[in-house]
């Protein structure tokens, strides 16, 4: 009688193989997803993730490792050949490393988290996921970017969603013609009367100087993240109405050409019927 | 339905008519009718009105009304209308700030305006809606703090003959400078959700009083919300409980006092 867990009617290695595959792949799912939910009500969405994959990518070995030795494989020498074969993979995937490392920094670091909105050099977009290997964002026209973990660590991120509220900054030019101090006046009127703006921190209206064709000035408004959209599509129509019912004159580029004094304009004489 | 208001809405239901039922206040018109068996009501928005007093509407809404639909008349044969306090903390400023010498404690009273709810038979709310929609602010630090209302207050100090109608809901607040220094009082978070809400006719609407205690420096206010109704009101009503009970005193961000709080 043979010492084994295994009931003498399930002789074949193959059969025994599929029953531990049968009964433990569903497991270590359940379990991936148990601490998942767990981890996700005391730590970070991407921590959760991260469990889960731990969870699920360690089980899976696991059970490839348990189904080798049901089918008569020798485990010793195949985690020896591992072992030599993990020196030359690690020098062949020093990439896959180096994003798998790289992401735990970003978990770590948590410069951004999921649902978060980020812009990289080339990508804005809503964080997905924060995988092993890499980060997937969805951009605003509805693809899926997915982006190495060692990009994201060696490049410059913004997280525009970090905080609750943002500044909103609006580049204005005004006629030379205009009286500065009314023109702060109107842009702190258009501020006030916005809802989305929020009354504070309070609006910022700077003179940045005199332009080629203009008087620029930068207009900031501060708002509730949430509401960007309502924020910009209604201010910069307001902006623009009130010039116009101000009679602020906003210029377009343009060049004056004078002959000979600064004071006189270039001389034009319009001849008719020649 | 046809509506006769004496000073309040708030004892009055929408109830199973015909045509188009309708009330306004201020720049807010709430109109309401059925259509195939479910309540259909209307929100629009107009020019600037008495925001002190509701009135009735009659004919039919004008062009721009937002209508949603309810729910089903069947289940729901009436509507109640019930007050409540907006659905975030509100940052009062009074009209000029306001020096509180050291040890020194003073009662003013703030008019928040109410929103206007309706209320299934259930006591499901179906709808909530500002009667002045207040303008955003933000109570802290650009990097942390809470998304509030805003809104500017006379803060006055006589309670006892205040009633600012059934639109407002006069809030007092103990407000004791526990500093050494003389303190310049220039905002106050009013967290609403603390607050329960009476009525007392004659009186308007009143919210159980809040208590502020400044420690200065780095130290949060210590904030007590009472149990009770104001004491100058004689056998009030409850109207409205506070989304969330007060347990204790809280220490919170609740005063800002000094220039360069968001530099």
């Amino acid at each position: 009688m043979t010492n084994s867990i295994w009931p003498s009617w399930i002789s074949s290695d193959a059969v025994r193989a599929l029953i531990i595959i049968v009964i433990a792949w569903p497991l270590i799912h359940a379990g991936a997803r148990l601490l998942e939910r767990t981890l996700k009500k005391h730590m970070s969405a991407q921590a959760a993730m991260l469990g889960y994959q731990l969870v699920n990518y360690g089980g899976a070995l696991l059970l490839v490792l348990m189904v080798l030795r049901e089918l008569g494989f020798n485990i010793t020498t195949i985690l020896g050949a591992a072992g030599i074969a993990g020196v030359a993979i690690g020098f062949a995937a020093q990439t896959s490393l180096s994003n798998l490392i790289s992401g735990f920094f970003l978990i770590w670091e948590k410069p951004f988290g999921v649902d978060d909105l980020i812009k990289t050099s080339s990508t804005t977009g809503v964080v997905v996921a924060i995988d092993l290997l890499s980060t997937k964002i969805r951009t605003f026209d509805n693809t899926l970017v997915r982006i190495p973990n060692e990009t994201l660590i060696k490049s410059e991120v913004t997280t525009i969603t970090k905080y609750d509220i943002r500044r909103f900054d609006i580049n204005l030019g005004v006629a030379y013609k205009e009286d500065v101090g009314r023109v702060i006046r109107v842009l702190k009127e258009v501020a006030n009367a916005n809802p989305f703006c929020l009354d504070e921190p309070e609006p910022l209206v700077l003179f940045l100087g005199f332009g080629d064709s203009s008087l620029n000035f930068l207009f900031g408004v501060w708002f509730a993240k949430a509401d960007f959209l309502a924020l910009r599509n209604s201010i910069l129509k307001e902006v623009h109405d009130r010039f116009r019912e101000e009679n602020i004159e906003i210029p377009f580029p343009h060049l004056s050409i004078y002959a000979g004094s600064a004071t006189e304009p270039f001389p034009v004489k319009v001849v008719s019927g020649q | 339905m046809n509506f006769s208001f004496s000073s309040t809405i708030w004892h009055h239901h929408l109830k199973l008519g015909s045509g188009i039922q309708g009330f306004g206040v201020g720049s807010l018109s709430v109109y309401a009718t059925q259509q195939e068996g479910d309540w259909i009501v209307g929100i629009h928005r107009g020019e600037a009105g008495d925001d002190k007093a509701f009135h009735t509407l009659s004919g039919e809404a004008p062009d721009g009304t937002a209508w949603r639909r309810l729910g089903s008349v069947d289940e729901m044969p009436e509507l109640h209308i019930r007050p409540a306090f907006p659905n975030r903390p509100v940052v009062v400023r009074p009209e000029f700030p306001y020096t509180i010498i050291p040890g020194e404690k003073v009662c003013f009273f703030v008019g928040v305006p109410v929103s206007i709810c309706l209320f299934s038979p259930a006591e499901v709310k179906l709808l909530e809606e500002p009667i002045v929609k207040l303008s955003n602010t933000w109570f802290g630090v650009p990097t942390e703090g809470e998304l509030c209302y805003a809104m500017r207050t006379l803060a006055r100090r006589e309670g006892e003959h205040l009633d600012f109608g059934p639109t407002r809901v006069v809030c007092p607040v103990r407000v004791r400078n526990q500093t050494k220094e003389t303190m310049m009082f220039e905002r106050l978070c009013l967290r609403v959700k603390y607050l329960d809400m009476y009525e007392q006719a004659g009186k308007g609407l009143w919210a159980n009083e809040s208590s502020v205690i400044v420690r200065g420096g780095e130290s949060w206010s210590r904030v007590a919300y009472a149990r009770n109704a104001p004491a100058n009101l004689k056998n009030p009503k409850l109207l409205v409980k506070g989304t969330e009970d007060p347990k204790g005193t809280y220490l919170l961000r609740a005063i800002s006092h000094g220039k360069g709080f968001f530099q």
